[in-house]
């Protein structure tokens, strides 16, 4: 068996942001916090430019920086494998959002602690899939044993790409389906 | 308030290494020394340090869970060295308050401290190093650590114990120019070169960083002029104008090296999508 992890058609996303909404309404996330966001980017020169959507969230690291960085053991592995992050823990002193490569962990302003995705746990627990895979309307998301992922999708996935840190730094369970112009080592973010 | 923090309590912890550090060699130097005015500001800066670091934290009454990890983490082995350095430091003024006839006790305690210390800096130094922003995964990071509390340590040790460090004020003198020569040797030519750097975050540290440029400037003009008046005052004899010049070096150098760390804070830029 694998690791667990989600598995992302960049090819078929069309930046609708559902996933983003699902996953901000489930966590009841404040204004300015968000556990799973899109982002758009461009390549090319007009009339020859391409643009590509991503949608990222916690990549549930084989080799997380945060659990290894956090002082207090409130980041750390779940049974599963997952990273999962104990809220009593957690002291707010920041050094995950630090340590991320990913910029996954976020500050909960109300609550002077972090937070981050879980992968929906408690719904994976009760049989069901994490909010922001039901969600997709292109059904680009999923979320399972990489392997199996990587039978059912074929081998041509990867967890590399220009706008991605390097995947050496913390081996993120993580898989993308790229449009070949995200793999175009230059890019330009689209605020949107 | 988060860099506000950081920096009293970088600053301040350093600072009060520094100043173990020279006691302690002071006293190997000078066994008769007593260093009680530096050992007390020693310990004053530790718990303003400790205090700081400890109101940085969003949940400032769980700080003891950072103990817990001091097998996988660098900022719990971190914590864990900056309590033992501060209650060694805060346990030897006391003694000197309460008992002073224990000289080797405290001598004791202070070499012990002084080595905890420079450890701490150590591991200060690889906390930053070791994180996803780009701007600190340099040596620079430890030379800035170092050598501020070499030089700030020094100055102070030395306007503490103006008397009692009368025989060291020529060594003090130029472990000071030294340590900032080292800083900047380090530093400067480390900004140029990441300057060239085609890493984003770097590029991004760098725009806040000449956003800041005129705090920047004072930085390096209250250092150089901080070291330098230590070295001029180091060739007179004591008199009280002398000593009014020692506290100007020290407290440029204190001022600046504080605006140099709010800028090494101001300048985080952590790695993301689109941002390597
Ligand atoms: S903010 Fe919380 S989860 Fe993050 S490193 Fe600190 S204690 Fe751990």
């Amino acid at each position: 068996m694998g690791a667990l992890g989600f598995y992302f058609d960049m090819q078929a996303c069309i930046g609708c942001r559902t996933c983003q909404i699902a996953c901000k309404d489930k966590n009841n996330l404040p204004i300015g916090v968000l556990f799973r966001e899109i982002k758009k980017f461009e390549t090319g020169v007009f009339p020859k430019s391409n643009s590509y959507n991503i949608s990222y969230s916690c990549n549930h690291c084989e080799e997380a920086k945060c659990v290894k960085g956090c002082p207090t053991g409130a980041m750390h592995y779940g049974a599963d494998g997952t990273v999962q992050h104990d809220p009593d823990l957690c002291i707010g002193c920041q050094y995950c959002i630090m340590n991320c490569p990913y910029s996954v962990p976020q500050l909960l302003p109300e609550r002077n602690i972090i937070g981050k995705c879980d992968s929906c746990i408690d719904l994976r627990n009760a049989g069901q899939n994490p909010a922001c895979v039901d969600a997709c309307l292109m059904r680009c998301l999923h979320f399972g044993d990489l392997d199996e992922l990587r039978k059912e999708y074929g081998e041509e996935l990867v967890n590399a790409l220009p706008i991605l840190p390097s995947p050496d730094i913390t081996k993120p369970s993580l898989l993308i389906s790229p449009k070949t112009c995200a793999l175009e080592s230059s890019f330009t973010e689209l605020e949107v | 308030m988060g860099n506000a923090t950081l920096t009293i309590f970088s600053i301040c912890i350093q600072a009060s290494v520094g100043i173990v550090l020279f006691i302690a060699i002071a006293k190997l130097l000078n066994k008769e020394g007593i260093f009680k005015n530096a050992t007390l500001v020693a310990a004053g800066l530790g718990i303003i340090g400790m205090l700081a670091s400890v109101f940085h934290l969003g949940q400032p009454m769980k700080a003891f869970f950072a103990l817990y990890q001091f097998s996988s983490s660098l900022l719990s082995r971190e914590i864990w060295f900056t309590a033992i350095f501060v209650a060694l430091v805060v346990l030897a003024a006391l003694i000197f308050m309460l008992k002073p006839e224990n000289k080797g006790i405290i001598t004791g305690l202070i070499v012990v401290a002084a080595l905890v210390g420079l450890i701490d800096i150590g591991l200060m130094g690889a906390i930053y190093s070791n994180a996803s922003v780009p701007f600190w995964q340099t040596s620079a990071t430890f030379v800035e650590f170092y050598m501020a509390a070499i030089s700030m340590g020094a100055i102070l040790f030395l306007f503490l114990s103006l008397q009692e460090a009368n025989f060291m004020k020529k060594i003090l003198a130029v472990t000071i120019a030294a340590a900032v020569a080292i800083q900047i040797a380090v530093v400067i030519p480390n900004l140029i070169n990441l300057s060239i750097s085609s890493s984003m975050a770097i590029q991004s540290s760098l725009v806040i960083l000449s956003s800041m440029s005129l705090a920047g400037l004072f930085e390096w003009l209250f250092i150089l002029a901080g070291a330098i008046l230590a070295v001029w005052v180091a060739k007179d004899e004591l008199s009280p104008s002398i000593n009014n010049l020692v506290l100007s070096s020290a407290v440029l150098l204190l001022v600046g090296q504080t605006i140099g760390r709010y800028l090494f804070y101001a300048a985080m830029v952590v790695t993301g999508i689109g941002i390597s």
